[in-house]
């Protein structure tokens, strides 16, 4: 490319006022109920509902739970109900919706207040349970060696599904995981599928088997492809589950 | 009252905390985490390009040892650094990343074979040997000899903070999610552990332990533009200082990262320039050259930064509705570099800037990005003044980076500190004579007096808005204390950010919600900024000279007869509003590298009275020891060894460097 | 803390007994039924529509099915028999998909509630199946009860007479649809499922969907085409 471009389409037009309405609820203030607040801002060139709410917390109303860490699409803290969608709130631009957007908090989750919801908890329950860490030889490694080596084509795929970020959308886009709380969700079988792949972990698929070998493992997935469709990282969830589901089932049906 | 009871305490869920944890946790010691948010959201998870450690496995790491890697960061640091620190960190940095791929890290690998890469703007084909396959792989980072940056794609801090967690989750360490250490508990001389507010339901606790180790990162939210999270407000540093007690240290030294998307400030990695990405200016001129002859763009970030700055400054930058900016170009390195390495660019670009990086130029300009200043410790990690209070990673200043960090060597830095600092404080617990004697008395006193304060805010006659403090002191430290600083304008900093603390005093918080209340949490979190913010402030004032990351255009020049010393700040008059200065010198004659020529940026500096001695005497040293292996050379140039934990002693194999 | 393991991460907990093999068989039976239902319900549709050409193939294929080309004469409980080897299968089918359903009120409005707040596609897919396959549990009964008890009345002739005499062109009629976009939904969902092939993103689906469509259609027209046909016999004769 020759010319550099700028960042700043349409200075001339007004600024849009924006109706943001959130789903508003603290559970720790006994005899509250869940109720919609409307807040109306001017949009911004290049807003991010990430900095919507931050003005709406500064200017308007300083009692409003949300959270944000990193702000840059890679922490995973601020997926919410975008309206209707589970998605990353830090990297959605008000622009690409009509002047009306809705906020919920992501269902499933325990809701903490407003758009915030305990999705660490979940989480960490998640890993103890399918104990999503390398399972290694009890000899440990020798730091003071050259690390073992590993075929650079798989340290790639490993790490396409290392990529998950734990935000919970495709928790929430789950239809499965709304009927069956115990399900363990996208989440969890990536997890699964990531370690199964990865040479440096030990188990077997007997082992995944008792992990996720029954209706709130892999065979529980309803197949609704929610999980994928909003996944902030585009990884490849329903793919995994259905590779996941043919090995499961084999090593089932040889039980 | 609520009282839990633990070994050690670790504040902060980032790499250096959990690897704290882990640490004292295989030794048999209880160790609590307590985090803002669930650990794996941390800031650790932001890094992106790399972490620098010596394995020397691609053609272009050949040659890479402890010992370059001990210069460069030597260099990087404008020779604040403590160089015993460093050569602890120099030898521990492949440990490290050793431990993280047996735990799990897909780190990329080295492929045999031809590929082709970028270098100063031309393709050029690299040749991996057949024995390198499948080893870990080194991209380019500034400030560096050699390619050293071990990566998984740019998704580097991603990968290693999931890895920790999982491990720490393996290794049963507790994780308490959303509680945030108000007060550090202390009887002046010892600690004990910390009144911790939980952000669910707003309730104060007292975690009490053996030992505390503050593991919280950065300040960078004491700018408005930086590409920290927003959970990086220098909390558990600003819990240190107000003990009134432990010194934080060379505050003044912030560094601004020379590519921090525009305006928005998201961090793009270091790696885009490391592999092969080039800056340019409003007229889509390569202008790093023109200044930096030798390292052109991939000088240290400091040299880099402010060349950008002052580029712009000659009215060279691209013109924008928020400003001037300038390019950084990374068509060049083709789409499918791109996709496979630098995907997270990717993604930042399309999403915050509508862009295509692989077809379009990305706007940026310097951001701040590090807080090379923290809690003083010794090489120990310990704090000198209050025992039994431990630091780590970048909310510590222990002191690797001095006045300046090269990329790659923060996230090597807080596996390695967790790593040293875990074993540390495990000897610790172990030590009888380091068990407590605490009153719950004082633990109540502690409490009391922090909810106190708390009520206070609700209860203050006064009217003052926290929201607005902090827009204001962001805009000043932005303005006033950023990458060129003068006399005049520092002493303006000061003098409003004392004025802006004062209000702060008066912050009436309006709404009574229970739970966190995040109107709440922002007028105590203020308060403490402030603080923190006077400390870089003030200590910029007085440092007059230019070192690495500070740069005061009225001193432009290092100086090592008068300043080659530390700055410690403390806090002891809870009611005051600047803190007290100290200084603690470096000792010339106890550097393995004296002072010198970094190699890059200005070549401009007044040497230390003992600069020239401690050369001849070194070089006097390496003649009588001419045929030695470089081990025994070093050791006689400076010993360090015996600073390291038992278990991280020991040489590091290479692929040209057996290990017998 | 849960039953976490040592530093090398191994669990040390000694597992409960081995799980069962049940889920995996179940979960593959209930794939297996709905993918043979299916395939049945494919070539009956088809084989149904032998009347577009005329009674004599009509009759052709009933007579085929009753064992006549074998047996040199009709056997029509060969019809009844497969009848209800069908009507096994759908029993197995529907009592394993039942697991699926919603169980319980809070179930039912928790996924109602999903299915709208979300606006996606393949969730409100699932939910039409459910919705279906609930209602062919009526539809499926009445029409192999015809079957199972009246093995002889197919051919042209009879099927007339059944279609329009006895007023079964209205449960046809409602029928088709229904099976239809149950099955065909039913087999784009074990696509998905087990990844044959594999689902790659979202623009992949949705080309899978639109052949999904193109099949209901096709059978549609195929199955109204074929019942006009009779009702036109019926009506005529």
């Amino acid at each position: 490319m020759s010319e550099p471009q700028t960042v700043a389409p349409n200075d001339h037009e007004p600024p849009r006022r924006l109706h943001i309405n959130v789903l508003r609820f603290n559970p720790r203030e006994a005899g509250t109920e869940p109720r919609v607040q409307t807040y109306e801002i001017e949009e911004a060139h290049g807003m991010t509902l990430f900095l919507a709410l931050s003005e709406i917390r500064e200017k308007q109303d300083p009692s409003l739970q949300f959270d944000f860490v990193c702000r840059a699409g890679i922490c995973g803290s601020c997926a919410m109900v975008i309206n209707g969608r589970p998605g990353l709130a830090c990297r959605t631009l008000t622009t690409q919706f009509g002047s009306e957007i809705t906020l919920a908090p992501l269902p499933v989750f325990e809701l903490i207040g407003d758009l915030s919801v305990n999705t660490g908890k979940w989480m960490r329950a998640m890993s103890e349970r399918l104990e999503t860490w390398v399972h290694m030889n009890e000899a440990g490694v020798d730091l003071h060696k050259m690390e073992e080596r590993m075929d650079p084509a798989l340290a790639e795929e490993v790490y396409e599904l290392d990529r998950c970020i734990e935000c919970g959308c495709c928790v929430g886009a789950c239809g499965t995981l709304r009927m069956r709380p115990g399900f363990v969700g996208a989440v969890g079988l990536n997890k699964i599928a990531r370690f199964r792949l990865d040479p440096r972990d030990n188990r077997s698929d007997d082992d995944y088997y008792e992990l996720v070998g029954d209706d709130e493992g892999v065979f529980g997935c309803m197949s609704l492809v929610g999980c994928q469709d909003v996944c902030p990282k585009n990884l490849p969830l329903a793919t995994q589950i259905a590779f996941l589901r043919r090995k499961m089932l084999a090593n089932g049906l040889k039980r | 009252m609520k009282i839990v009871y633990t070994d050690v305490l670790v504040i902060g869920g980032g790499l250096a905390g959990q690897r704290v944890a882990i640490g004292a946790r295989r030794r048999g010691f209880d160790a609590t985490v307590i985090s803002l948010v669930p650990a794996k959201r941390s800031h650790s998870a932001a890094a992106q390009g790399g972490m620098q450690a010596s394995l020397a496995n691609v053609l272009k790491a050949q040659g890479d040892s402890e010992d370059v890697h001990f210069e460069d960061t030597v260099r990087g640091s404008d020779w604040g650094a403590d160089q015993e620190v460093v050569r602890m960190f120099v030898n521990t940095a492949p440990k490290a990343v050793r431990e993280l791929a047996a735990w799990g890290v897909p780190w990329s690998r080295v492929r045999k074979g031809d590929r082709e890469v970028i270098i100063n703007g031309q393709r050029v084909t690299l040749t991996e040997r057949d024995e390198a396959h499948g080893l870990i792989m080194q991209r380019d980072f500034g400030g560096t000899k050699k390619w050293r940056a071990c990566y998984v794609s740019d998704g580097t801090g991603h990968a290693l903070l999931y890895a920790m967690s999982d491990r720490a989750i393996a290794s049963g360490v507790p994780v308490h999610e959303r509680a945030e250490a108000l007060a550090l508990i202390h009887d002046g001389g010892r600690c004990y552990g910390a009144v911790v507010r939980d952000l669910i339901t707003g309730e104060l606790m007292a975690y009490v332990a053996k030992a505390t180790a503050i593991a919280t990162g950065g300040a960078g939210r004491l700018y408005r533009v930086t590409t920290n999270a927003v959970i990086c407000e220098g909390i558990g540093t600003a819990i240190a200082l107000e003990t009134g007690v432990a010194a934080v240290g060379n505050m003044e030294a912030v560094q601004f990262h020379p590519t921090g998307i525009f305006p928005a400030g998201i961090l793009v990695t270091e790696g885009c320039r490391g592999d092969g990405g080039l800056l340019k200016d409003g007229e889509g001129h390569r202008f790093m050259p023109d200044y930096e002859p030798e390292k052109k763009e991939l000088a240290s970030r400091d040299v880099v930064s402010r060349r950008m700055e002052e580029h712009i400054r000659k009215g060279k930058g691209a013109k924008s509705r928020f400003g001037d900016h300038l390019w950084l170009d990374i068509t060049l390195l083709g789409r499918a570099h791109i996709d496979r390495n630098l995907r997270e660019v990717k993604e930042i670009c399309a999403y915050f800037l509508g862009i295509d990086p692989a077809e379009q130029w990305i706007a940026v300009r310097p951001a701040q990005h590090y807080t090379m200043g923290g809690v003083r410790t010794t090489p120990s990690g310990q704090s000198p003044a209050l025992m039994g209070l431990f630091a780590a990673g970048e909310a510590a200043c222990w002191d690797m980076h001095g006045f300046n960090r090269l990329g790659g060597n923060s996230v090597a830095e807080t596996v390695v500190a967790g790593m040293i600092v875990g074993e540390n404080i495990a000897d610790f617990c172990a030590d009888p004579a380091n068990d407590i004697d605490f009153s719950t008395g004082l633990v109540r006193d502690f409490v009391e007096r922090e909810q106190g304060k708390l009520d206070a805010l609700f209860a203050s006659g006064g009217t003052e808005d926290a929201s607005a403090i902090r827009a204001e002191m962001q805009d000043l430290m932005t303005d006033k204390v950023g990458i060129f600083r003068t006399g005049r304008e520092l002493e303006e900093a000061v003098d409003a950010l004392q004025k802006l603390l004062v209000r702060s005093r008066s912050i009436r918080v309006r709404g009574h919600a229970l739970g966190a209340n995040p109107e709440l949490v922002t007028a105590y979190r203020v308060q403490k900024m402030l603080k923190l913010a006077l400390c870089v402030a003030y200590g910029a004032l007085v440092r007059t000279e230019s070192r690495g990351a500070h740069f005061r255009e009225d001193y432009p020049r290092r100086n090592d007869q008068e300043w080659l010393k530390r700055t410690l700040a403390t806090w002891p008059d809870e009611r005051g509003t600047l803190p007290t200065l100290g200084y603690e010198p470096l000792d010339v004659m106890r550097m393995e590298l004296p002072p010198g020529w970094r190699g890059y940026g200005a070549k401009d500096y007044i040497d230390h009275p003992d600069t020239a001695r401690r050369a001849s005497e070194l070089e006097a040293l390496k003649g009588r020891m001419a045929g030695a292996d470089r081990f025994t050379v070093q050791n006689a140039l400076m010993p360090y060894e015996h600073l390291l934990p038992v278990s991280l002693r020991g040489h590091n194999e290479r692929m040209d460097e057996r290990l017998t | 803390m849960s039953g976490a393991g040592n530093m090398t991460g191994r669990a040390t907990v000694d597992r409960a007994p081995r799980k069962s093999a049940w889920p995996a068989r179940l979960d593959l039976a209930q794939s297996l039924t709905g993918l043979l239902l299916a395939a049945f319900l494919a070539v009956h549709l088809l084989l149904d529509s032998a009347i577009l050409f005329g009674s004599d193939a009509a009759d052709f294929v009933a007579h085929f099915f009753e064992g006549r080309l074998f047996f040199g004469s009709s056997h029509p409980w060969i019809v009844s028999a497969a009848a209800v080897v069908i009507l096994v299968l759908v029993v197995i089918h529907a009592a394993l998909a039942l697991r699926k359903f919603p169980h319980a009120h809070r179930d039912y409005a928790e996924m109602s509630g999903h299915v709208r707040a979300l606006n996606h596609t393949d969730t409100r897919l699932w939910w039409w199946q459910a919705a279906t396959g609930f209602a062919l549990f009526f539809l499926v009964a009445a029409h192999l009860f015809v079957v199972i008890t009246q093995p002889d009345a197919i051919g042209a002739d009879p099927s007339t007479r059944r279609v329009v005499e006895q007023g079964a062109w209205a449960l046809y009629l409602i029928f088709l649809p229904v099976v239809l976009v149950h099955a065909a939904v039913g087999v784009y969902r074990l696509s998905v499922k087990w990844g044959v092939p594999p689902l790659v993103d979202s623009a992949h689906a949705r080309r899978r969907r639109m052949v999904m469509w193109i099949v209901v259609i096709a059978y549609l027209v195929l199955g109204l085409a074929s019942l006009a046909t009779y009702l036109g016999r019926g009506l005529s004769g």
